[in-house]
């Protein structure tokens, strides 16, 4: 097909690999994340740092937290930027291991955390903005501090049987 | 019937803190706001283990292989193992006439209350194309329909008709919808769904009911948005970055398959976001553009490998016999044209003054 | 159970294509072929001049307009080059437009991003708006406006509502919007061999026409 002939220069110059472009111009090859990260804010960081902040008065008014899923809210690279930047690092900082990692840490802004879930392969499983004195997760519930009663007893009950046996010889 | 989840967790050794990641990860996946997460878990503990009959029809098993792939022992898997699964006849032990007494048993049992679960389209055709233990699809499925308190077609071919709906349909395979029309039914379409999507259904089914649904039946939390939206290849679509074949440098820069005949924009579902393979990808990810396989007719909609914009018809032949045709009429238009100013010329007389002054 | 937006956009893309296109390129190539086909006749006086060169330059020169007239209708001028130059760079730079020409003839170009792309389109939807505006408000021009002006104007205006609706999911089902998107376009490929729209092919022919006329010294017998 002629009109085939006559373009095909400019075919092939869109399909020049990016590095052998030329012109000194650097042509980005990132990878999905690295875009992700540089590409531009929606616009959804300010409303949400509003919240927190409405939130923060009711923690000290009230002392009800607040739990804010970041999952339901389109993010951009630039929103989580600007979060990171207004919020800042904090003091206290925990890993749990629960199938997987969840990750919390206070930010600067005392009261706000960050509570990040994996699953065992490390891969974000749910992602939240907690405004409490502690996060939820962190507190020891009850029926595991019952559990863990049950298995003192039990060990020390295997250590006391130990001892006894040990007298005994 | 009996609470299913406390002891279940004591005898896996799974703490409640766990339970509580799992809730608030769940929550977030159902599309529900945080606070509710106490009622989530509360009804996770407090939901009675119900009676579910799986029934397959005219399907690859890929569904159910889907399904049993979230790798124990995840609290996913509690969740569905949590359900008394009293009918499947891929995963059941029993065999033959036991089988069917099972199922008979569990309609008998929980009349109105349990859960069906299809996988599969039905053959509404000849009902030799697909029967089990003597009964057509059609049948087994009004039968056991007929007591279930709701409907879960799992897998675009229960939902939609799928593969076997695909032209020229040789089955008449229909969707569960279009025999079954007095029962809520849920569908769960994918090609096979995502594991988490079946189990977080199970698990608002179980917690809340019969979830948000959209037009085409889909529940909304896991089909609200296409998988262009939440791409993150995405950004290349926006810079107008596409990949021109699965070999070049734009495919290993990750660049956009939209020319590669991605369906992403057109296709509902969260695969995106939640990926597959415990999270690992999703198939954009792996480097082969979307199928759009949670969507109706998916097998049919114009190729695989064609782009959205690009026709999906014979448009070549058409586009040579409109030249043909067009040149034909337009060589004849002109002979008119020509034979109109001969005859014109043939018919044209001299007239002067005195003529056109005569009375008329 | 069917998807009918889908379905739509099968259609759209199917049956409805092909008649789009058979009504599109019999009805251009049927017009063009007509007005050759009329012929002229025979020039038994060779003339000075070099006709078919200021013909062939004429297709180009009349692209700019001539002096003093800008300044006299800017509107019609400015909005005019605007349209026609963000309608051009929408349809024939947009990656999934590229896609369909390349599916279509087996041609291919590199495209632009959606944000130029996107500004053109705003651009010439606001030409478009402008140049009704200084259309109906002159009396004269209003008078002289046919349906098929106006039917023009609409057609030219939805592809490019619809584009941009569908690619920025601004309301409705994508699914939808893009089948009306794509019908909209086959509703201006179905108008375009029997409107003003023609003038896309034809201005050729009549600036080579009236540029040979130009070019001709001499009186023709």
């Amino acid at each position: 097909m002629i009109p085939s002939v006559v373009f095909a220069g400019l075919t092939r110059a869109a399909r020049v690999p990016p590095q052998d472009r030329g012109e000194g111009q650097e042509v980005d090859v990132k990878t999905g994340a690295e875009v992700l990260r540089s590409c531009k804010a929606t616009g959804n960081a300010l409303p949400v740092l509003h919240e927190i902040c409405q939130a923060l008065k009711k923690l000290l008014d009230t002392g009800q937290p607040t739990v804010i899923d970041l999952g339901a809210i389109p993010f951009a690279g630039g929103d989580e930027r600007m979060m990171d930047e207004v919020l800042g690092t904090g003091e206290a900082r925990a890993v749990l291991d629960l199938s997987g990692e969840s990750h919390v840490h206070e930010t600067g802004i005392s009261g706000v955390w960050r509570v990040d879930h994996f699953d065992s392969a490390g891969e974000t499983q749910s992602r939240f903005v907690e405004v409490a004195f502690v996060p939820g997760i962190l507190k020891t519930q009850a029926q595991d501090a019952s559990d863990g009663l049950a298995r003192l007893t039990e060990r020390l009950q295997q250590k006391t049987a130990t001892q006894n046996e040990w007298k005994g010889r | 019937m009996k609470p299913m989840l406390p002891e279940l967790m004591q005898t896996h050794g799974v703490s409640r803190r766990r339970f509580l990641k799992y809730c608030a990860t769940l929550t977030s996946l159902m599309a529900l706001p945080p606070a509710m997460m106490p009622r989530v878990a509360q009804a996770l503990e407090t939901a009675v283990r119900p009676s579910v009959i799986w029934l397959s029809f005219q399907e690859c098993t890929g569904c159910t292989e889907s399904i049993t792939r979230s790798h124990a022992p995840t609290i996913e898997d509690l969740i569905f193992n949590a359900v008394s699964l009293d009918y499947h006849h891929t995963l059941q032990a029993a065999s033959g006439h036991a089988a069917e007494a099972a199922r008979e048993q569990a309609m008998k049992d929980h009349h109105g209350k349990y859960l069906l679960v299809v996988d599969g389209s039905i053959p509404v055709g000849d009902p030799g194309y697909s029967c089990i233990a003597g009964i057509s699809n059609r049948d087994m499925l009004k039968e056991t329909a007929a007591g279930a308190a709701a409907v879960v077609a799992v897998g675009t071919c229960a939902a939609y008709g799928g593969i076997p709906h695909a032209d020229p349909n040789p089955t008449g395979a229909v969707a569960v919808s279009e025999i079954i029309k007095d029962k809520p039914i849920i569908n769960v379409p994918g090609c096979p769904p995502i594991p988490v999507v079946m189990t977080g259904v199970l698990s608002h089914f179980l917690t809340f009911g019969v979830p948000k649904l959209d037009d085409l039946g889909r529940p909304a939390a896991f089909y609200g948005e296409t998988i262009h939206d939440r791409c993150y290849r995405r950004p290349f679509y926006d810079k107008g970055l596409f990949a021109e074949g699965f070999d070049d440098e734009g495919a290993r820069a990750g660049w956009c398959l939209y020319k590669l005949g991605c369906k992403g924009p057109t296709t509902k579902s969260v695969c995106a976001t939640v990926k597959w393979n415990g999270g690992t990808s999703f198939p954009i990810e792996a480097g082969h553009p979307c199928l759009g396989c949670t969507e109706p007719d998916f097998w049919d909609n114009g190729g695989f490998y064609r782009p959205l914009s690009v026709p999906a018809g014979d448009f070549r032949k058409v586009g040579l016999a409109a030249v043909a045709a067009g040149a034909v009429a337009g060589i004849g238009g002109g002979m008119l044209a020509h034979r109109n100013r001969a005859k014109a010329a043939a018919e044209h007389e001299e007239v002067d003054a005195h003529d056109l002054e005569k009375p008329s | 159970m069917n998807n009918p937006y889908f379905d739509l956009l099968m259609w759209a893309r199917g049956p409805a294509f092909n008649i789009a296109l058979f009504i599109f390129v019999a009805g251009i190539a049927l017009r063009v072929v007509e007005i050759v086909a009329l012929g002229r006749k025979r020039d038994l006086a060779p003339a000075k001049g070099n006709p078919v060169a200021q013909g062939l330059k004429t297709i180009f020169t009349r692209s700019v307009p001539r002096k003093g007239l800008v300044a006299y209708a800017p509107i019609t001028y400015i909005g005019g080059y605007i349209f026609h130059m963000g309608f051009f760079v929408a349809f024939f730079l947009f990656g999934p437009h590229i896609a369909f020409i390349d599916g279509l003839i087996g041609v291919s170009w590199p495209n632009l991003s959606r944000v130029i792309i996107e500004s053109a389109v705003a651009l010439s939807v606001l030409a478009l708006f402008a140049l009704l505006y200084a259309r109906m408000a002159d009396p004269v021009r209003r008078a002289l406006t046919t349906f098929d002006d106006c039917l023009v104007w609409l057609l030219s205006l939805l592809p490019m509502v619809t584009g941009y609706v569908a690619v920025n999911k601004l309301f409705g089902d994508p699914t939808l919007m893009l089948a009306l998107h794509i019908l909209s376009v086959e509703l201006l490929m179905i108008a375009f061999p029997f409107t003003k729209l023609m003038h896309a092919v034809t201005f050729v022919m009549a600036r080579y026409y009236n540029g040979a006329i130009q070019g001709r010294k001499g009186a023709q017998s």
